[in-house]
This record gives C-alpha cells, structure tokens and sequence, in this order.
C-alpha cells in the first residue's frame, strides 16, 4: 500500500520536476519567470497527439524528435517576441507578460483543437510492472528516467561545455559577455528553445498519463513552481528534488491527513518555506536581489 | 497649488459631477450595469496600484481581498448584522489579512512575493469553496441583503451607481493625494532602489507594510460594494486568476499613475462586452494583446502618454535624465548563474 | 493634479465620449420596453440564450447550439409559432461566472428585448440571475441539476432536467436496495454540483441508516487519484458513490482498474455519457449511473431523435443537445398557448405544461419549476450505458 502510494507520488512528481526543469533553465539564463511553461507543455502535448498522432499516425520516436523540433522553434519564437523586448524591464513586466502567453495559448489551443480532452495510449499503453503488491505503470518509469536523465544533462551542459560557459556568463553580465565576444542575443535564443524543448519533452511524456486539453498547464505549472521554491530557486538538482517531494507530499497527504484540503497544504507549506527558508532545501540565502 | 490650478479643479468636478448626475439617465439599464461592474474594478485596480505601482511590490492577492471583503460583509448580513456594521467588518477583515500578510511578506522580493501572495490567494479560495457552513461552499451566498442605512436602501442599478461613484471618487482621490505627498515620494523610492531609499532614511518595513494594508482595505471595499450590487458571490468570482485582470489594468495603465488605472479598468471592464462579437476567441486575443502590451509599451498607457508630451516635459525640466520616469517598472534585473 | 494633465485628461475623455456614444446609440432601444413586453405578429420573436461559449466549458456551450439551432431551424422552417419566426440572441456567460452571467442576462433582458431565456446553465450562474428574470419578469429555462436552483421561490424559473435532489435519492435507492451496498465511500469534485449532489445522497443515505465509511474529494484537474482509491481499500468498501465530471471521472475508473479496486463505482450522470466512455476506455465497464440520456435508449423517441440529429450534424447527439434541444421546443410550445408573446404570458404557458413528449423524456410542471421527474439507471456493458432501470419521483 505504501510502496503504491510512494511511487504514484513520485510519479507526480517528477512530472512537476520536468517542468521545473524547464523554467528553472529560463530563470537561470535570463532572469524570468516563465508563468507560461505550463501552457508550453499543453501545446506540445496538443501537437504530438492532435496532430502529429492521431491526424497523422507517425510512430511514437519520430512523434516526439518532431514535437521537440517544434516547440525548439517555438522557443526562438518567444525568445525574439516576449523575451528581447523585455529584456531590460524587470520581473513585473516578464511575469505580466508570461501569463499573457500562457492565457493566449490556453485558449488558442481550444480554437485550433476543440475543447474536447484528447487521450493516448503512449508506448506503453496501460502496460504496469509489479513491485510486489505495487501496480506501476510504465509510463511512469519512463517520465523518472528521463526526469533525471535531463537533469544530469542539463548539469553537465552548464558546467562542462563550452555553450554552457557561454550561458553563464550571459546570464552573470550581459553586457561583459557581450564585449568577451559572446552573441548573447543567440546565446539566450539557444536557452529559450532548449527549455521549449524540456516542455516539448514533458508534453509527449505526460499526454498518455493525464488526457490532453487546454487547461491540463495550470495546477501544474503551479506545483512546479512550488517544486522549485522548495529545492531552491534556480537549483537544477533542487528544482527536481523539490518535485519529487511536493509529489510524494500530495500523495501521503491525501492519504493519511485530507484530500478535500490538500491544496491547502501544500501552498501552506509554499509559503512556510517562502517565509522561513526562501533559499529553499538547496539554494544560497539570497543577497539583496533587483 | 495657484488659483489657476484651484479654478480648473473646480471645473473639472463641477463637469464630472454633472455628467455623473446625467448617467444613469442616459444609459440603459444594461450598460449602467456595466459600468458599476466597471467601478468595483477601478476601486479594485487603484487600490493594487498601491503596493504594486506606488511600492514596486508584487502582491498577486488581490482577489483574496476583494473576497475576504465580500465574504466578510455577506456572512455577517445574512445572519442579521445591522448592515453599515456588516460593511465596516468586511472591510476592516480585509485590511486585517493585508496586514497579517504584509509582516511576513516584509523578507520577501519580486518573484519570491509573488509567490507567496498567490499561495495566498490559492489557501484563500480554497478556504471559501470548502468552509461550506459559513460561506455557503461552491454554491457561494444568494440574497445577500443590498447595503442600505435604515430606511434608504439601494434597490436599483441608479442608486448603486451613486453608491459606487462616491467610494471610487475617494479611493481615486485617495491615491492622487498620496502620488503628490512625500510619503508617495518615499514609496516611490522604495520602489525604484530599495537599497538606496533605506540608506537616505526611508522607513522600508513600515511604508511596505502601510502599502498593503491599503491595497488590502481597497480590495476589501470593493468586495463589500459587489456584493451589494449583485447580491451573490461565489469563490468563482475570487478565483486567484481574476488577480491577473487587476495586474494587467495597473501595468498596462501604468504604475503609478492614477489616471492611466483608472483608464485601464475601464476599458477591461468595457471592452469584453464590447468586443462580445468575437466570442470564442476573445480570451485569446486578450491574451496577445497583454504580451504585444508588455513588449511595445512597458510603461503602459501613462507611458505613452508622457512620451507624447515629452517634448513638453523636457521644457519645463530641461536637467531631468533621458527616458527617466515615474511609470517605469522599477530597476531592470540581472540573469543569475546557472 | 498630475491625473488631470492635458494628456491624460484627454485620453480618459476621449475614452468616455467613446464609451457614452457606443451606449447612448443604443440606450434607445434599451429603454422603453420592459424586457418581455410584447410585441406585433409578423415580427421575430426574441429569444436569448444565455451559454458557456468559451472558457472551460465550450465544449458544452457547442452541445448546446448544435440543440437548440436544430429545433429552432425546424421551428421556423415550418412558419415559426403562429406565423412568427423565433430570432435568437446568444451571450456567453463563460460557465460558472457569477459577473459574466450577470452581464449576459441583462443584456440579453434589457438590450435585446427578449421574452424568455434558455440557460444559464451552472449554478453559479443561474442563483445569481435568477432575481433578474423575477425583477424583469421574463421566464428561464435551465438544465442546471443543483437543487438550490428551484429552491428559491422563483415561478420564473423552470428546471428541463433532473434535479439532483431527487436524482441523487434515486441513485441511493438502487445502489443500496439493489445492489445491496452496505459499506459505502463517497467521492465528489469541489464544485457548486458536486458539493450540492454529495449532500443529498449523505442526506439519503443517513435516512436509510448508512453512514459512509469514507469520504474524499477532488478537484476539476485533479489528476492521481491513487490515495483516494487506497483509502477506498483500506477501509473495505464494497462501493462508491461519485459525483464528478467528465475528466476526473474517467481518471478515477482507469485507475481502479489499474489498481485492480473489487469496489462498485456508482455516480452522476457523466458516468453514462460519450466523454467518460471515451476517456476511461476498458474501465468504464460495470460503471452505474443516474441519467437523462444515452443514446442506446430503447424508448422509440430517442431512437428517432438519434437519427434526426445525426442526419443533420454528422455524429451522435448527447445529453446536453438533447436537453437544450427539448428546451427550445417546450418554450416554442408555450409561447404558441400564450396568450400574448410577452413574459408573463409565457411564465403562465409553461406552467400549464403538462406530460409534454420531448426526445429526452416527458416534462410536466410542478409547483417549484421542476418539470422532469424521471430518469434512467445505467450501466456500462462493453464499453456502452444500457438502460438497467427507469425510476421516478413518486
């Protein structure tokens, strides 16, 4: 019984993680919070199975390289129309700005496809591996080994290549990298479509677990972003960990204390971390930030 | 202020007054109903323009108050509470969870804030939907008694018009008032450079703190005039997304400036019902019209405004920095290391 | 006065010319007729229909239209009511919106001049516009379940579905006498209608001696349901009743199965409809539910009405045009026994409707505007609702 419930919460989890991976990247590089990376996982989850599987039937590997090159594209796309002009305005503006996309593509999404919720089977089906008494489907393993795939990835990508340095120091001092010779401008268009990219990922993983429709961003891009308070704001490992609890939390939560109050709990908790430890598990205590 | 100023003052409210007396007669019920939506909204915006334009912080629980207010008032009238006092306690409950979240949120910053508040506003609304005893749960609260003192009740669209018009005329005066006085001067420098303002002596904690109380008390107003108007609420309507409508009417109108809020809520509140003929895609068009907002016209509409009589600004104060402004978001911010 | 600076003095005056002349333009039309007041023959009839026509639910608003523009294209193809074609006038409400509803009906009341209104169709949206028709005196029909809907001592107000007061006492009534469940967990979305449905089936339940030995709820996204079935489990129960929507519907019977839960899962009506079937696929199976519709009805009516409808739309009708559609034709009915084409009349039409024969069922009005008092006990049979029972209101 446990053992079921630990792993539909870690499940969950890193459901939430993957998205935190993506906007923990954007935070990371340029400073945003992205309020609409909810909403890019929904549109690639749309594009994968509207169009590309059940309009078109492509197999499931050449489904996912394709909805990963749209959503690329997509993101040089709001690196140019929502991220440069707002560069050099502060959060307010970004955040306003986010949650006008995540508006806009929450609706247009029910224009373009319907409002009805769209299933599918994935690769795996309704497929589930038996860890004792444990029913685990295996969709769910899959979207934890990628989960950290993608983390160990995405720390490695900062730390040891040479694209990654370029980031960093975009991201330390734009102005600096940009006299070193560093094209920040594609540097950040780079960052945008590898983080559509991450969503891009998450959309094809999540579309057989949920169902697909136009608000399945919204609760949890909010989670994610709790994830990450939790873990440590802009802490790749601690976006990830942070998931994983939260999810784990959700799960025992509702078990053992209330399901009619559990969203309570866990934005309590939210703000618990955010009024006690605002690094988080993983972060630095902030200095004074713009 | 000259008499110059004080003669085009009176003028411009003996006008206002005169068009406010000659409304209700000239709009159909249906539009007059659209404007008294239209005033809760500006009462609403100008008090978010408070912490969010004058203070630079981002509070994202706007609606929490405005349901805070309107539970408040309806809970209390509906189990018989003299009406006025009904009324005060709304508000006063508001301005107390303003303050109650203004301690706390005294260490937190920009995204870490905005957070925290919509966790608020999040445990807020579930609290509404769930409280079922008390707030009557999902269905929300019906025949919620339509405010009025002894004898004189409010049982139309004219009267809550008036109704409506007085609060939003002192709230708007109330922020004019406080932009012109050095407190709004130090609020504003709280805003632009935290640092700086606390070195030059600005008492940070206590104007943060001020600032919320009145956005709260504001929110709480206009929850307590919504409810009288329409006589039902449900925790659909404090719904942490409706807070976004109230960013957008203070950035899009630009922080800080009064006038530009004011505007802005208006026409949100105008243009739906307006534009009610593009139906399914109005979301989505609203939507893109904030994000082309954002990137073309970050200082909004005030912003805009400035700039078209820059020229004139630049003459009368010829030593001012280049593209400095009072409806500027605040500092630009720096990416962190990844 | 920096507000009142030429600039931005201009612009707010501007803005306000604007907004005046928009309104006074049309104000004339606007006042003068009281919303229902009647109106000359050979003229259009004015209907307005209140819908979710975006937001969450557009997807029932599209059901809706697909409904009534059928019965009122028939209407009006054969010379509309007494030599009157019907003009309909459609405002979104955006769903469970207390503001946007409250904007629509007035609207459609004070503006369109309209003699009578279908929808809103959420609780939300109808407790607050009810006062409305009553001040306006313009009748409302609604397919709204929430029992505080007609609870109001509003005659304007007439409910085309079952009210979940008595729907829900029903389900009771089978999942207890027939199926004999004895230890009972209950689960329900946090919404006006599954608040409203969970509280008469515990009212139910309690008069019959059963307390539940669980209870839980969920959200609209509420996506694991993994908890709550363990919880389920544990405590033993040998069935739930759910009364929810579509998606988490679903969600809940895929999980079950996966989690292999013995349990009955007995609920409101969406456990019976396309949505639900679609979404949780195998799962559905054995899944009882509390109707009004479903297209394997063997009553003679709906088989006609399916293929009507799909003759007309390409695709199976389902309970939301089925309802609306029947709604549109018992408004055409009373207005066609008014005495005049003005509110009141039809308010008074409606309320002489008796054993009218729609595609869904047969309507008759009682004394708190309730006219349906039937409804269908299904259960998922290879992945289709058959009809198990028909049970009505004694």
């Amino acid at each position: 019984m446990l053992i079921q419930l630990g792993f539909s919460g870690l499940a969950m989890g890193a459901i939430y993680g993957l998205v935190a991976l993506g906007f923990t990247l954007i935070w990371n590089a340029v400073g945003i919070v992205n309020f609409a990376q909810g909403e890019l996982v929904m549109l690639a989850a749309f594009v994968s199975v509207a169009s590309l599987s059940q309009a078109l039937h492509l197999p499931w590997a050449v489904n996912l390289v394709l909805t990963v090159v749209f959503m690329a594209v997509f993101g040089l796309f709001m690196a140019r129309g929502i991220y440069h002009p707002l560069r050099n305005a502060p959060q307010l503006g970004a955040i306003v700005a986010t949650l006008g996309l995540s508006i806009f593509l929450k609706n247009s999404a029910v224009l373009v496809w319907g409002p009805d919720p769209l299933i599918d089977s994935g690769p795996f089906g309704n497929a589930t591996v038996s860890l004792g008494p444990a029913k685990i489907y295996g969709q769910h393993v899959l979207i934890l080994v990628t989960m950290v795939v993608l983390m160990v990835l995405q720390v490695a990508m900062f730390r040891g290549t040479a694209i990654g340095k370029a980031m960093r120091a975009t991201a330390q001092d734009r102005e600096v990298a940009r006299l070193m010779g560093i094209n920040t401008d594609r540097v950040i268009a780079l960052i945008f479509a590898y983080a559509c990219m991450l969503a891009g990922v998450a959309g094809v993983l999540v579309a057989p677990v949920f169902y697909v429709s136009a608000d399945m961003g919204g609760m949890v891009a909010l989670k994610a972003f709790a994830s990450s308070i939790v873990g440590g704001f802009g802490h790749v490992p601690g976006a990830v960990i942070g998931g994983l609890i939260l999810g784990l939390m959700d799960a025992f939560g509702s078990y053992f204390l209330s399901s009619q109050y559990i969203d309570v709990i866990s934005f309590g908790l939210l703000i618990a971390f955010l009024i006690f430890r605002p690094q988080g598990l993983f972060g630095e205590p902030e200095m004074e930030r713009p | 202020m000259g008499t110059k100023r004080v003669r085009f003052v009176a003028i411009a409210l003996a006008i206002l007054s005169v068009a406010a007396m000659l409304i209700p007669n000239v709009l159909g019920v249906y539009y007059l109903h659209v404007v008294n939506v239209a005033l809760v909204n500006v009462i609403l915006a100008v008090g978010l323009n408070f912490i969010l334009g004058f203070g630079g912080q981002i509070s994202l629980a706007q609606a929490a108050f405005f349901g805070l207010g309107a539970y408040g008032y309806s809970i209390l009238a509906l189990r018989g509470v003299p009406l006025p006092v009904a009324a005060v306690a709304g508000v006063l409950l508001a301005g107390g969870a303003g303050l109650a979240l203004g301690w706390p949120a005294l260490k937190l910053k920009g995204h870490y804030l905005a957070l925290a508040t919509l966790g608020f506003g999040i445990i807020m609304q579930q609290l509404m939907i769930n409280l079922g005893g008390l707030t009557g749960g999902a269905n929300g609260l019906s025949a919620i008694p339509r405010f009025g003192l002894g004898p004189l009740t409010l049982d139309s669209e004219p009267h809550i018009f008036y109704l409506e018009l007085i609060f939003a005329a002192l709230v708007v005066a109330l922020s004019v008032l406080f932009d012109r006085s050095p407190l709004g001067m130090r609020a504003r420098a709280l805003r632009d450079d935290e640092t700086a303002a606390e070195v030059s002596g600005v008492n940070i904690r206590n104007i943060k703190v001020m600032l919320f109380v009145i956005s709260a008390t504001c929110g709480g107003l206009a929850g307590v005039l919504y409810s009288t108007m329409l006589g039902y609420i449900s925790p659909d309507v404090f719904a942490w997304s409706t807070t976004f409508n109230y960013l957008v009417m203070v950035v899009i109108g630009g922080l800080g400036s009064t006038g530009g809020v004011v505007t802005m809520a208006f026409l949100l509140t105008l243009i739906p019902e307006w534009l009610r003929f593009l139906k399914d895609s109005y979301m989505a068009v609203f939507g893109l019209v904030v994000i082309v907002m954002m990137a073309a016209a970050p200082g909004g509409l005030a912003g805009l405004a400035r700039a078209a009589t820059a020229h004139r600004t630049r003459q009368r104060f010829p030593l001012s920095r280049k593209g400095a402004g009072k409806f500027e978001l605040g500092k630009p911010r720096e990416g962190k290391v990844g | 006065m920096k507000w009142l600076r030429p600039s931005a003095l201009a612009l707010f005056s501007l803005i306000a010319a604007l907004a005046l002349a928009a309104c006074s333009g049309t104000a004339a039309t606007g006042t003068g007729a009281q919303g229902g007041g009647a109106q000359k023959s050979g003229e259009p009839i004015n209907i307005g229909v209140s819908a979710p026509l975006t937001g969450q639910f557009a997807e029932d608003g599209g059901y809706m239209k697909n409904g009534i523009n059928l019965a009122v294209k028939d209407i009006n193809d054969k010379g509309g009511i007494n030599g009157r074609p019907i003009q309909l006038f459609w405002e979104d409400d955006q769903g469970p919106n207390p503001t946007a509803a409250s904007n629509a009906v007035t609207k459609l009341i004070t503006q369109n001049n309209v003699v009578a209104v279908i929808g809103p169709h959420f609780s939300p949206a109808m407790l607050p516009t009810e006062p409305i028709f009553q001040k306006y005196s313009v009748p409302a029909l609604t397919g709204a379940t929430g029992p505080p809907i007609t609870a109001q001592n509003n005659p304007w107000i007439f409910r085309i579905r079952l009210n979940d007061e008595v729907g829900a006492r029903l389900l009771v009534k089978y999942a207890v006498e027939t199926l004999g469940l004895k230890k009972i967990g209950l689960d329900y979305v946090n919404t006006a209608f599954g608040q409203g449905g969970i509280e008469v089936v515990k009212d139910e339940l309690s008069k019959r001696g059963i307390t539940p030995v669980d209870i839980e709820t969920h959200q609209d996204d509420t996506k694991d349901f993994t908890p709550q079935i363990l919880n389920f489990q544990q405590k033993g129960v040998d069935g739930i009743i759910v009364w929810t929507d579509d998606q988490p519907g679903g969600l809940l019977a895929k999980q079950m199965a996966t989690l292999g839960a013995k349990f009955k899962l007995v609920g409101s009506t969406t456990f019976s409809q396309p949505p639900f079937l679609k979404l949780a696929g195998d799962a559905a199976n054995g899944a009882i539910s509390i109707s009004d519709f479903i297209p394997d009805n063997p009553d003679q009516h709906v088989q006609d009405w399916m293929k009507k409808f799909s003759a007309v739309y390409n695709t199976q009708p389902e309970l939301y045009a089925s309802a609306y559609y029947d709604a549109a034709n018992i408004l055409a009915e009373a207005i066609k026994k008014a005495s005049k084409v003005d509110g009141p009349s039809i308010q008074k039409a409606l309320q002489g409707i008796q054993n009218f024969q729609g595609v869904m069922t047969q309507y008759s009005w009682s004394s708190n505007g309730d006219m349906v008092h039937s409804g269908l006990i299904t259960e998922v049979k290879n992945g289709k609702p058959v009809v198990v029972q028909v049970v009505k209101e004694k």
